[in-house]
This record gives C-alpha cells, structure tokens and sequence, in this order.
C-alpha cells in the first residue's frame, strides 16, 4: 500500500445500540449494563473528505481507513480486497424490464466472497490489539477470508464451522492452514463454541468478541457503490441477508457518508432478500412484528445464509423499515434458476446467497416492489465456485463427440 | 446432586460476584434467574430480563446447547446435572 498522509485514529469508541453508553475502543463487544452490541462511532467532524481524497489513492476498500476502526494505516492486513467492479447490467436488466441495473460483484474478491471486507478489519484490528491468536464461525466464506488473513498476518487461526459444509469452502479454507474445528450441529451450534472458546481462551473471534471492528469492514460496500455512481445513492438497493450484519453495516455506511458530507439525506431504499427455509427476518417483515424468531432447522440450498438465530436479525430488520424497502424469500429452485440466468446473462458466476439477491429482485420486479425507472443495485456476495454442487445437477450435460468435424456439424447451431 | 451449572461468561461475572460457575436448585430457567436473583441482588433479574419478564432479545440461554428459545423460553425445564449457559444474542457475519 502507498503511503498517503492522514491522520489516523478518528475513532470516538464504541456505543451501545441500545442504550447509547460509550466505552474505550478495547476488546469488547457487548455493552455491561444493558448487554447489547456495540458500534464503532468516529469523530465525523474532524474527518474532512471529499471525493478528491479519494480518487487517487489505491483501489481497495482500503482507500476508505478515515471510516475504518484502525488506529494506523500501517496494521493494514491487505489482500487488495474491494473496489469490486459495480456492473451495469444489460442483458438482465433488459429480461428483467428495468431501466438501470447494476450487479456489485464481490464474488471477485480475494477470497472469492464479501467476507474479505470484514475479515480484514477484523484481524487488522486484532493486531492493534495485540492479540495472539484470532479465530470465527463460519458457514464457509467468513472461513476462508479469516484464514486467508490470519495467514498474512502470520497469526495462529482456529475456524469453527458446522458439519456438511460445500466441500470446495473447506478445501479453500484448509488450504490457509488454519486450525479448523467441524462442530457436529448447525451453524449456531458452531458460533456458541466459538463464543465460548472466545470468552474461555481470550481468542479473537471475528464475529463474536472482535464484531464491532469486524462488522465495518461491510460499511465498504456503500461507500464504494456511492463512488461508483458519481458519489450519488441508487434509488434501491437488494442485499442477501444472513445474520443481517452486512445490511446494518451497508445502512451505516450510506448514513456516515451523510454524516461527513458525501451524500444528501438518504433516499434509498433498502430491501432484504433470504432463502425460503431460513427466512426469520422476511417473516418478521411480513408479519409486522417486532421480533425476530429464530429458526431451529435451517433449510435452504444457501447455505451462507443460514444462520436460524440472526444476531442483527432485529436490527436488520428495523433498517428495512427505516429505509422504506421490502423483505422477501427465494426458493431453491429459485435460487438456482437465478445463478443460472445471472451466469446466462451477465457472465457472472455466483454461489446461492447472489442466487437468493437475483431472485428476489426478480421477484420485486414482477410484483411491482421495485419501479422499472429506479437506479438498482442487487449485492452479489460470493463465487459460485464455491458451491458448483448447487447448479450442476441442473445443467445440461457437455456433448460428447469424437475428434471428427463432421460429428460435431450437427451440433454447431447459428452458423 | 441434585443441582444445575450455570457456566458464567466473561461478560456477566461483574453480576455474579466474578464467579464463573454456580451450583444451584431450580426446576426451570425462570426459577434459575429468580433464585440467582436472590443470592447476587435485583440487578441480575433486571439485567437479564426485558419489561415484561421475558428473557431479553440480546441474550441466548442455551440448557445443554439447546437454546430455551426452542425448547419454551424461561419456561424450559432443568434436570440435574445440567449446564445452562448465558451469551449475548451475536451470531452470523
């Protein structure tokens, strides 16, 4: 990373969501009077930027650090993630009848998944806190992006993950020579051992002791969109949601650009898109409570989005509301059918959590949700690499032919 | 015998007097936090429960790693021998 002049360490603390107290931006991660989460907050008024500090820096998400929790640009754990490409649509935007579509491919990132955005905050700011060894729950992705800086940072890294996980996840994952722990349950068996091997042997747990660094990694996403569109907000946004972390931290990003003045009032819409058989924060919305009930056996073919106990399902959920969007649920066969026209149309090839963003924006689409005029941009999270298991069974097999030309003539269409 | 474990996190053993495991009698979770209640003060009952007497949303209570949000909420049976364990409500990325 170039070195660039700045001055660094505009983080106020951390204040909890629920009743506002402020603490010390130390290793903590749940507020001792009320128990809730906390979040970073940073000193807005003497963050002084415009879209001309950004422009010349490097192309990560790194470009970015005055809103990032990081006391020195030199704990910086780079994998060169972000910047991913925001995609205008054609093809599919034409199937689907809208106006301007745009595909934020984050399946190009290092890892092939969002979950770099996170992970490396999360360890960049496990260094400044000097911890010895760092550690997360994951249903995969967060896996391999945790590893993957654990391995750059030169840290001792221990990965819990649930039995029965895409075995190309773990492949990726073992590969970054983690300590990796296969818990025999589900997800949210897996992310209370880590909790409690966090509480037990003082370890960095990403998503658990080390989340309100963790989670503003996710802020990128926002910003780098805003950017991408001129520093203007689209008109809506769909997001894949799991635990709903990712959607409360991309309303927090498009709110701290208002809050240091790169965004008028905020206007977009936001919606949340999930896979039917884990879908507590769509069944909330549709209900119109103001609860979220966790789900005691997920089942849906995205996998990376089955989390039953969403820890910011509520809050998530609230960010729905606020912000004037929808929330709403794609089946497997959904789910598949829209990796498979997202690949058909677009060359993007994604795993079933940008399935569930595609196929809820069609959805939206056919039910009038979203305006054939909006600006729209749908959150594709992850590569389908990852999880070919999914779509194989659906695809036509390859033809087979002997090396003779005049075989393969019949086959060859539209000469 | 005849008693539950209540394993206590880092975050909660301010509330329990910096113990990090109890030994007590109760016949369900709801029972737990009223006898906890008594022998470490009021704050323990405030501080895990909402307004209206339910478990706080921020909180998972787990009775052998089975959240009592499945298995009947406050109303969850306790056996002895068995370990009840509190966490703040963080799951997911």
């Amino acid at each position: 990373m170039r070195e660039v002049e700045v001055t660094m360490g505009q983080i106020g603390g951390l204040r909890c969501r629920e009743c506002s107290k402020e603490y010390d931006p130390s290793l903590r991660y749940v507020c001792e009077e009320c128990f809730g989460p906390l979040d970073v907050f940073y000193d807005y008024d003497a963050i002084k930027v415009t879209p001309e500090t950004f422009a010349p820096r490097d192309k990560t998400m790194w470009r970015y650090f005055e809103l990032l929790p990081l006391s020195s640009l030199s704990s910086v754990v780079n994998l060169w993630q972000g910047f991913t490409p925001l995609h205008r649509s054609k093809r599919l935007a034409a199937k689907l009848g809208l106006r301007e579509l745009y595909l934020k491919n984050d399946s190009v990132n290092p890892t092939f998944s969002f979950k770099d955005r996170p992970a490396g905050v999360g360890v960049s700011r496990a260094l400044e806190l000097e911890l010895k060894a760092i550690g997360c729950a994951s249903t995969g992705n967060l896996a391999a992006a945790t590893a993957a800086h654990a391995a750059v940072a030169g840290l001792p890294c221990y990965v819990f993950i649930p039995v029965g996980l895409e075995l190309p996840k773990v492949a990726q994952a073992l590969t970054y020579g983690p300590r990796i722990v296969e818990v025999e349950g589900d997800y949210d068996d897996a992310n209370r051992l880590a909790a409690q091997a966090a509480d037990a042997f003082n370890i960095g747990v990403l998503n658990i002791n080390l989340r309100p660094y963790y989670v503003e990694g996710s802020k990128t996403l926002a910003f780098e969109v805003a950017e991408q569109l001129g520093w203007e907000q689209p008109d809506h946004v769909i997001v894949p949601v799991g635990s709903g972390a990712m959607l409360h931290s991309i309303c927090k990003g498009f709110e701290e650009l208002r809050s240091v003045g790169l965004l008028d009032e905020i206007r977009v819409k936001v919606s949340a898109a999930q896979g039917q058989g884990c879908a507590p924060i769509v069944d909330a919305f549709k209900r119109g409570l103001n609860e979220v009930i966790p789900v005691e056996n997920p089942d849906t073919v995205a996998k990376s989005l089955a989390i039953g106990e969403p820890g910011d399902g509520l809050y998530a959920l609230k960010k729905v509301r606020k912000y004037n969007g929808y929330a709403e649920e794609a089946s497997d066969k959904e789910i598949v059918d829209a990796i498979r026209l997202l690949a058909e149309t677009e060359g993007i090839f994604t795993e079933p959590a940008g399935g569930v963003s595609v196929a809820v924006l069609k959805k939206m689409v056919d039910d009038g949700k979203i305006g054939r005029d909006e600006k729209v941009v749908c959150y594709i999270t992850g590569n389908g690499l990852k999880t070919p298991e999914v779509v194989l069974e659906s695809l036509p097999r390859p033809i087979v032919v002997k090396p003779d030309l005049e075989v393969l003539a019949p086959y060859i269409t539209g000469r | 015998m005849g008693e539950v474990v209540l394993q206590v996190p880092r975050f909660l053993s301010s509330l329990f007097k910096g113990e990090r495991e109890i030994k007590l009698d109760a016949s369900n979770v709801r029972n737990m936090v009223m006898t906890l209640s008594d022998r470490y003060g009021e704050d323990v009952k405030e501080k895990l429960l909402d307004g209206e007497g339910r478990l706080k949303a921020v909180l998972n209570v787990y009775v052998n790693g089975k959240n009592v949000r499945f298995t009947g909420g406050l109303d969850t049976s306790l056996n002895p021998g068995d370990k009840v364990t509190i966490l703040p409500a963080v799951a997911g990325g």
